[in-house]
């Protein structure tokens, strides 16, 4: 990595009881990168952050901060600040005490008038200038939260953990605050690392994602690296919609993967991660981006055939549901209304639709690697 | 319009009931509590009357002014004791306790004892420091002391003791409902945001609990107040309460205009501590939403 490391994890690991939570993660996250911590529930992306944070005290392993290892740090002592999932607003307090308040806790006093002067920056940077003597209680989720991001990016510090920031949020405000929180990192040009559930904020806002699975980073990136070579079935299939289809392993060919689809039909791909150990024969598992299937006939190769078994209306496009013949999985690939001269044009069900796919748009996996 | 006179109907016959309970055994016993205040004593009979003797007896003789005061002194006392005891237990029970299970069963260590009849309760402090109780026969078999003492028993000090002890329940459930409902990631804000585990207390934790200390102190005043068995049992001559006063004018003192009068000023008292307690909690009150 070419930025200079602000957050380093060494081997960290974390149990609860009997379940492991982390099984030794290795991290490091540049000054002023976005990097969000990205995977279902129970994968250890919030066990991550809260270690980062300071609210966890890790088994083993090593986290350091700008340098200094912060391990056994209790989180107000790090120069890191949280914003809370549900915001943790104090209710007590007004939204200008609140924003105040890493301003006048003990160990970080400001006098009045520098204290003044953050809140009202910190407020304004948020756009709620105006609603610094309302009580949290009275403002909408949104305005709520960024209140928080205000209270946390007041104390200026060198790293801003967001915990699922967006997720209680509805889907047009979400969206609204994506493109906020972006701005915001732009402009501050302080460490963003943000967990979340929702690939698709992921891929908005993060320079880097990093997918995390049963305790395990499985693989992280820049959004594209991962959109499009994915290292594993699970990346695929977690990061955008992917269509994995299982197939036979043939060998490999001018540099791409040779592979047989239960139909008998023949294609090429690229063999990524346990691909590359494929031998011949071998039972494999491939991956294709629903946009990169397209309707029409193959340039190369044995012709790609399916049955449409449904089709869906989504507003701007057609999804259809195909199925290639002795596969029980369904494939999806998308029709956009431009695409087609009118609606009447687009496959009906029980209609068959050749298909085309290019090489390097196909991800060949080893099968067992498919859990 | 017909729909409507059913409503009433319905409303009626659905609060007759406890209306009339309340009318019975609530309004109608204060009131004629706050007439018969104004009556006159003739021995042995009680006359009917509109005049402030009763009142003025009890503001000019300095006996029941110092009964008051004194009882208010040790509501005060078993109230300080009490928030001093039950904060620490409630505060332990739900940020230090990490089992559901053991904190349950101490909360209801807590509990368990309102179960047993008030008079055993009390009954148990005679028996631990009377002469011949727990807490001389320890001092005696320590060596500390080599002749069984009185001075636990029979003053003030053993009054605050046993009433503390009875009543710390009501001040250790509402702070400990108030504490257990802060949201964790409140606290956790408070230290990500560099406040120490003492700060964080004093400005998140405490301010936050407010409404659970106001709650238990006034119970435990207004129970303190007006209790009149601990005064008997273990209070002595030095510890008489108004309580113990206001039954003895209903009873061996048969003035029971002046018993009004007497307990009318309680009323009063009391509805004052409610008054501003419920103050204190509204101004205080933050909804945790």
């Amino acid at each position: 990595m070419a930025l200079q490391p602000i957050v380093t994890l060494e081997n960290v690991a974390k149990a609860y009881g009997t379940f492991t939570a982390l099984h030794n993660i290795n991290l490091e996250i540049g000054a002023g990168e976005f990097v969000t911590l990205l995977g279902p529930s129970g994968c250890g992306k919030t066990t991550t952050l809260r270690l980062i944070g300071g609210f966890e005290t890790a088994d083993s392993g090593r986290i350091t901060l700008a340098g200094a290892d912060v391990t056994q740090q209790p989180p107000y002592r790090r120069d890191i600040n949280t914003v809370f999932q549900d915001y943790a607003l104090f209710p007590h307090m007004t939204v200008a005490e609140n924003v105040a308040y890493g301003l006048t806790v003990r160990a970080n006093r400001k006098p009045p008038e520098e204290r003044a002067r953050r809140v009202r920056e910190a407020l304004s940077l948020v756009g709620l200038a105006d609603k610094a003597d309302r009580m949290p209680q009275q403002l909408s989720g949104g305005q709520r939260q960024r209140i928080a991001m205000a209270r946390a990016l007041a104390r200026e510090p060198k790293v801003l953990l967001l915990d699922e920031p967006l997720s209680a949020l509805d889907v047009k405000l979400r969206e609204a605050m994506q493109v906020e929180l972006k701005h915001l990192h732009q402009k501050l040009g302080i460490t963003f690392l943000m967990v979340t559930h929702d690939q698709q904020e992921a891929l908005v806002l993060s320079n880097r994602i990093a997918v995390m699975k049963g305790g395990h980073i499985a693989q992280i990136g820049s959004p594209s690296e991962l959109y499009d070579r994915p290292a594993t079935p699970y990346v695929a299939d977690f990061i955008g919609a992917a269509n994995l289809v299982p197939a036979t392993f043939l060998g490999s060919e001018g540099g791409f993967a040779r592979i047989r689809l239960p139909d008998g039909a023949m294609l090429s791909g690229v063999a990524v991660g346990s691909g590359e150990k494929l031998r011949e024969g071998q039972a494999a598992l491939i991956a294709i981006r629903p946009e990169r299937l397209r309707i029409g006939e193959s340039r190369h190769g044995l012709p790609l055939t399916a049955t449409v078994v449904d089709q869906l209306f989504h507003g701007g496009r057609f999804q259809l549901e195909l199925r290639f013949d002795q596969v029980e999985t369904p494939v999806f690939i998308d029709v956009h209304r431009s695409s087609v001269a009118d609606d009447g044009a687009v496959p009906q069900p029980g209609s068959r639709v050749p298909l085309s796919v290019a090489a390097p748009d196909v991800m060949v996996y080893a099968a067992e690697a498919a859990a | 319009m017909k729909a409507r006179t059913r409503q009433r109907l319905s409303f009626w016959l659905l609060f007759s009931l406890p209306l009339a309970w309340t009318v019975l055994f609530l309004i109608l016993p204060y009131l004629s509590m706050g007439m018969m205040s104004f009556w006159t004593r003739k021995f042995p009979l009680f006359v009917p009357d509109f005049q402030f003797g009763n009142y003025i007896q009890l503001f000019s003789d300095p006996q029941y002014s110092a009964v008051i005061f004194r009882t208010m002194k040790i509501a005060a006392l078993v109230t300080a004791y009490s928030v001093a005891l039950g904060y620490p237990l409630a505060y332990f029970l739900v940020f230090t306790i990490r089992s559901e299970k053991l904190r349950t069963l101490l909360y209801m260590c807590v509990v368990v004892p309102l179960w047993v009849s008030y008079l055993l309760r009390a009954y148990t402090w005679k028996i631990i420091l009377g002469t011949d109780g727990a807490l001389n026969s320890a001092l005696l078999w320590l060596g500390i002391i080599d002749q069984p003492l009185d001075i636990f028993l029979y003053n003030q000090a053993a009054m605050v003791i046993t009433l503390t002890y009875i009543f710390i329940p009501f001040m250790v459930m509402p702070i400990f409902t108030a504490l257990e409902r802060i949201p964790s990631n409140l606290i956790e804000a408070s230290q990500d945001l560099g406040a120490g585990p003492f700060e964080t207390f004093l400005r998140v934790i405490l301010p936050l609990s407010t409404a659970g200390i106001v709650a238990g102190a006034t119970m435990t005043f207004c129970l303190s107040f007006g209790d009149f068995v601990a005064p008997v049992l273990v209070g002595g001559p030095s510890g008489t309460m108004v309580a113990t006063v206001l039954q003895s004018q209903f009873g061996a003192a048969l003035n029971w205009p002046l018993g009004s009068a007497l307990a009318a000023i309680i009323f009063a008292l009391v509805l004052v501590v409610l008054q501003v307690s419920s103050k204190i909690d509204r101004a205080g009150r933050v909804s945790m939403g």
